[in-house]
């Protein structure tokens, strides 16, 4: 028996964040003097170090919506990946009770290969069972519904088509903790709607949502819960209309 | 509702944590499927985009023969104690070529699939492991080519033949292997990606690839020491498989100790870079 987390009104915790920070190592074009270029070794570059998310700590429950707002640059997506367990933390850990589903803005999986394809090595590397990724791939090409262009190289898709692809494969696998970063806005106003179902439909069954937007209708229309980030420092954290109100007046 | 396969039991479980080995390798096994299928769908789809299509995976071993045999067969004559050079220089191309193009396209796995790696958590070996896989795929069309310049050379068809397929097994197992030690080393010096080629280059004259150490090397200690070289015994246990005479055991030995060493070698100095997908 694992002991279930909860908190006082009793639903358990999904998700903990633990005293997260993230060190980005970055090259900057060293300054083109003599001195400069000694001291870089003759590559022509510095290192310098760039704090993307200070000893960030947070709790999640289950049927939580959170939604993190913050200016650009301030480590929205970054705290996302790693709450994702995608990019390890510089320090800290991240806990959860299932396994969590990043959709951001991404980049082609294999361009070369069509929309179905990649529908398919995606469950697969998803560890969904083979027998089950056939009935899988049609459900998600109707949800997708991009017609016929199911069939040609995801490289020829446009941003909202392949957004489509994307949120389709990610929730139909039902992920208990789904995280969204920026990634609705590219869709057409039908293919939104579908979407906001999805995720209702998702939350409803004890899942969990992380949603960054930069739209606040967005924001109000998913989340019960919004945390501000500022230079990679949780400024405010409480229900939805608080914490972005206090965002607007900044 | 489906569920993924490695769902976590109720309790909350650290995210970012090494999987201890026999985990990693489960989750592996989960995504079988994957390295089968991947490799045929992508092997597919580069056929339907190049003019030549699929069939540069054959013409390009075969033009380097041609142009070998022209040079160095016809012109410089490192034909010299060979019977039949044609087939004795195709055995160690194909051979060479496979090895190599396996150990350089695994060893870039890592990079080229940052869009996988940075929106799905799998354990990344995967990647490393399906490229073998389909330059696995890709080879056996040319093994049949093999067979093809040895009967119209003249040579008889020879059970040893069937030896072939083990030998591509163990040929991909020690890529791999290698091909594992070199992605590792590629995600924190990318430099790595740039000395490859010569390093390639050096190890393709110290193969015998273009010429019979026997006949060129007179020194039988010297002779010895080139069986030290995994890359000489596959290629020697090819001829053999091949062309027939005697059994080279010792080449033999080189061969499955490479393969047998190198994959788990490779695997755990890869695995302990995990996590890849750094910033
Ligand atoms: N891959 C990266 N390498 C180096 N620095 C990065 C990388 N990604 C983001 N950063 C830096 O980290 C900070 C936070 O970025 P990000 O998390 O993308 O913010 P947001 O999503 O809130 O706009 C920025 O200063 C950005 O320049
Ligand atoms: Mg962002």
């Amino acid at each position: 028996m694992t002991m279930q987390p909860t908190d006082s009104n009793g639903a358990a915790i999904s998700m903990m964040v633990d005293d997260v920070s993230v060190v980005y190592r970055v090259n900057t074009e060293a300054k083109l003097s003599m001195g400069a270029l000694i001291k870089s070794g003759f590559s022509g570059r510095s290192p310098d170090k760039i704090q993307a998310v200070k000893k960030v700590s947070l709790s999640i429950h289950e049927g939580e919506s959170l939604g993190i707002v913050g200016n650009n640059g301030s480590g929205k997506s970054t705290l996302l990946r790693v709450m994702a367990g995608l990019l390890p933390p510089t320090v800290g850990q991240v806990y959860a009770n299932s396994e969590p589903m990043l959709l951001g803005v991404a980049a082609a999986l294999r361009p070369g290969l069509s929309g179905r394809r990649n529908i398919e090595v995606g469950l697969l590397a998803l560890a969904i069972h083979p027998d089950r990724v056939e009935g899988l791939i049609e459900e998600v090409a109707d949800f997708a519904d991009i017609g016929r262009a199911i069939n040609r190289p995801l490289g020829t898709y446009s941003s909202g088509m392949r957004a489509r692809v994307h949120f389709a494969i990610a929730t139909t696998v039902r992920p208990r903790i789904l995280m969204i970063d920026e990634a609705l806005g590219v869709g057409d106003k039908h293919f939104k709607s579908k979407s906001y179902a999805r995720i209702d439909e998702l939350r409803e069954h004890a899942g969990t949502i992380v949603f960054v937007s930069h739209s606040n209708a967005e924001i109000e229309r998913v989340c019960n819960r919004v945390i501000w980030l500022n230079e990679g420092v949780i400024l405010a954290d409480g229900p939805t209309k608080e914490v972005l109100d206090e965002y607007a007046a900044s | 509702m489906t569920k993924t396969n490695d769902q976590m039991p109720s309790g909350l479980q650290p995210l970012h944590a090494m999987p201890p080995l026999r985990k990693y390798v489960d989750q592996l096994w989960q995504r079988r499927t994957y390295a089968i299928r991947m490799p045929l769908r992508e092997l597919r789809a580069r056929n339907m985009n190049n003019v030549l299509g699929l069939s540069w995976f054959l013409l390009n071993p075969m033009l380097l023969v041609a142009v070998y045999y022209t040079f160095f067969g016809l012109i410089i004559g490192t034909d010299r104690g060979v019977d039949n050079f044609l087939t004795f220089l195709a055995s160690g191309v194909f051979t060479y070529s496979f090895l190599q193009r396996t150990m350089t396209s695994a060893s870039r796995t890592v990079v080229t699939n940052v869009g996988l790696i940075r929106a799905i958590r799998f354990p990344r070996a995967l990647l490393p492991i399906t490229e073998t896989v389909e330059q696995s795929l890709a080879h056996i069309p040319v093994v049949a080519v093999l067979f093809l310049v040895a009967l119209l050379t003249g040579e008889p068809v020879r059970l040893s033949w069937v030896l072939m397929m083990p030998l591509v097994m163990l040929q991909a197992s020690f890529a791999l292997g290698v091909g594992f030690i070199l992605a590792r080393i590629t995600t924190n010096f990318r430099d790595l990606q740039n000395f490859m080629p010569f390093g390639f280059r050096l190890v393709f004259y110290m193969s015998g690839v273009l010429y019979s150490i026997d006949a060129f090397v007179a020194d039988v200690t010297i002779r010895r020491l080139f069986f030290l070289n995994p890359f000489f015994d596959n290629i020697k246990l090819v001829r053999f498989a091949i062309l027939g005479g005697e059994f080279p055991a010792w080449a033999a030995l080189g061969t499955v100790i490479s393969a047998v060493v190198m994959l788990p070698v490779g695997f755990t100095i890869f695995r302990r870079g995990e996590p890849y997908g750094r910033a």
